[in-house]
């Protein structure tokens, strides 16, 4: 048995990636940095693209292993920014251009008195609890009231959407006291780091790849144990699998919840490395985009979404510089290729140029794990 | 009253058709082995739908167990109770391998019971014996997807047996397969019956397969237009000149039913 277990360590070769991606992003490129190889710019420009990886990471593991399109998850991550945004604000409030207890933006909006709901955000537990634990108490009850009334496919995915939109439309409201279409910006500094220091964006930056790390940790103990298995079967045949026996609402209402506290510790990683959260990134549009990431990446497969997140993020910081205009066409144009050409996304491709090059089946080591397993118990 | 399935009185309406019209049908908990026979469009997967939650029929009654009241369950707490079914076209999950198909039906169903199980389980021995048993050991770690139309039907059979069933619906378990696979069915099912102790409750159209698992003396229960037209053996049915009837039409050809 111990001899089994032992194996099935040795047989995971995608461990071994895992640190080397960890090694890579969290421990050599803030090295790079301190020792001048890697600007701040670009480092703080890496801490943003891990923060949305953990965003797609989410989002793939409710659409590309279940099946579920959530066009919801921008309003996780806006919800994890706006937290741990509003605690920001009330940091530095005081220090502000008015020397008023509240932010500047409510002085335009002649607002003198603290909110009720802002109030428990100046306690920065409360604000990181509700940057995760908000968006996914939001996804429970939405999940428990689609899923077990059996609303699925299309209908879910224009729910969400709907709700999406909604939420943008009063996030832009002044009335909302979260600042309109500004939206929070002009943060000072972050748990009492200063954000105008190399140090703090450096720290922030090791937080997020580290977070990344555990976040995959978290999704590939998922998608490995048995859980995973009903989630592929609920994407493939979910009737099956309820005649086989599963309450699949269950399931759902779980991944769901997961995917949106990812996309929570996203917004909450994010805000402060960006400086800036506005409504415009919590709407639908912000949400189709999340989907055009983890499908250029490989939808289920987590390394897909990593690759995808992270590189079309560098492909918009790199052309939007020279070509502002053309960047929502060239995504379009990415997500019409990637349907049309290569549905398995960038990993599905290197998959395939691998699987040319040594002949090698994709299947087989997969199917060697459950084989092995097998065997351990014939001989 | 010791009835393995009662079905009393049970009217199924699709849009004013009758699928199933005052259908009454008992299978005693003695019994191993129920056929269900009957032309096209007989009700035959109408029933095994009520049973299993998928058809919510407009009246009667449906208890397994002398107590379990069938109608109104959901589908997946109607398997949890042992009542469990095979679909006419094979329904596995070609994406995964043979193993893990098997793995999906073996153990706990519950969401919290799933989280902390591997994927590659510490007991498996049920699912071992159980592949062993239908032949497909040598194909645990294939995907689903690559087996012939007939390894599918008996995968999928054998997917049903790590559910560990009390009754088991088998809707043309035959169909499709060529004649060495429809003999091996035959064996496969009358092993089945030997060594578990679930009943089985099988529709077939091909009266050959039918003739051959009848043989051992199971009732057979033919259905026409929704309702029980007769029931006996396979003998009795086959001399009865209302099934003649029913097959043939206005009856010619005595004993080609």
């Amino acid at each position: 048995m111990r001899a089994a277990e032992a194996s099935s360590w040795r047989s995971d070769p995608q461990l071994v990636w895992v640190g080397v991606f960890g090694a890579v992003f969290a421990v050599g490129l803030p090295v790079a940095n301190v020792l001048g190889f890697v600007s701040d710019y670009y480092l703080n420009l890496f801490g943003k693209y891990l923060a949305l990886a953990i965003l797609a990471l989410g989002m793939d593991l409710i659409w590309g292993y279940t099946g579920i399109l959530s066009l919801g998850q921008a309003i996780f991550f806006g919800i994890g920014a706006y937290s741990i945004g509003m605690h920001m604000m009330l940091e530095s409030s005081g220090k502000g251009v008015y020397g008023e207890p509240v932010p500047d933006f409510m002085i335009w909006n002649q607002v003198y008195q603290l909110p009720v709901f802002w109030k428990p955000y100046t306690s920065a537990i409360f604000a990181l609890a509700s940057s995760i634990l908000l968006p996914a108490l939001l996804a429970t009850v939405i999940g428990f009231l689609t899923f077990r009334r059996r609303l699925r496919g299309t209908y879910f995915a224009i729910l969400t959407q709907a709700i999406a939109f909604a939420v943008w439309l009063m996030l832009n409201r002044n009335e909302m006291k979260l600042g309109g279409t500004n939206g929070l910006t002009d943060f000072k500094s972050v748990l009492g780091f200063s954000l105008s220091s190399a140090e703090t964006l450096r720290a922030l930056y090791v937080v997020t790849a580290t977070l990344l790390v555990v976040a995959l940790l978290l999704a590939r103990a998922i998608v490995r144990s048995k859980t995973g298995l009903v989630l592929e079967a609920i994407r493939d045949n979910e009737r099956r699998l309820e005649f086989l026996g599963y309450d699949t609402a269950g399931f759902k209402i779980f991944v769901f919840a997961v995917s949106a506290a990812l996309a929570g510790l996203s917004g909450l990683l994010y805000a402060p490395q960006v400086g800036i959260i506005t409504p415009s990134q919590v709407g639908v549009l912000p949400s189709l985009e999340i989907v055009i990431w983890v499908a250029f990446g490989g939808r289920g497969t987590l390394w897909g979404a990593l690759v995808g997140a992270i590189s079309v993020n560098w492909l918009r910081s790199v052309l939007t510089g020279t070509y502002p205009r053309l960047w929502p066409i060239i995504l379009g144009g990415l997500f019409m290729t990637v349907i049309l050409l290569f549905p398995a996304g960038l990993i599905g491709l290197a998959a395939q140029v691998k699987k040319r090059l040594t002949g090698r089946r994709g299947a087989v080591a997969r199917a060697a794990v459950a084989a092995s397993g097998v065997n351990h118990h014939t001989a | 009253m010791d009835t393995l399935l009662y079905v009393e009185n049970l009217t199924v309406s699709f849009d004013g058709f009758l699928a199933l019209r005052n259908l009454n049908l008992i299978v005693e908990r003695t019994e191993r082995v129920r056929l269900l026979i009957g032309p096209n469009g007989a009700g035959k997967t109408t029933l095994f739908d009520v049973l299993t939650g998928h058809v919510v029929p407009s009246a009667g009654r449906a208890l397994f167990r002398d107590t379990v009241n069938l109608l109104g369950m959901s589908p997946h707490a109607i398997a949890n109770v042992g009542v469990i079914r095979k679909f006419q076209t094979p329904s596995v999950f070609p994406g995964h391998t043979v193993f893990e198909n098997m793995l999906l039906c073996a153990g706990r169903k519950r969401f919290v019971s799933t989280l902390g199980a591997w994927r590659a389980p510490r007991s498996q021995d049920a699912i071992v014996t159980v592949l062993g048993q239908l032949g497909l050991a040598e194909r645990a770690g294939d995907l689903a997807g690559t087996l012939s139309h007939g390894e599918k039907q008996w995968l999928e059979i054998a997917m049903l047996l790590v559910e560990d069933p009390t009754l088991l619906l088998l809707d043309e378990p035959a169909a499709g397969m060529t004649r060495p696979e429809k003999e091996r069915t035959v064996a496969l099912i009358e092993g089945i019956v030997e060594r578990s102790t679930c009943s089985v409750m099988l529709i077939e159209h091909d009266m050959e397969f039918v003739r051959q698992i009848a043989r051992r003396g199971h009732r057979v229960t033919v259905l026409h237009e929704g309702t029980v037209l007769s029931e006996g053996s396979l003998d009795l049915v086959q001399a009865d000149e209302r099934v003649i009837e029913a097959y043939l039409g206005r009856g010619k050809v005595r004993g080609a039913a």
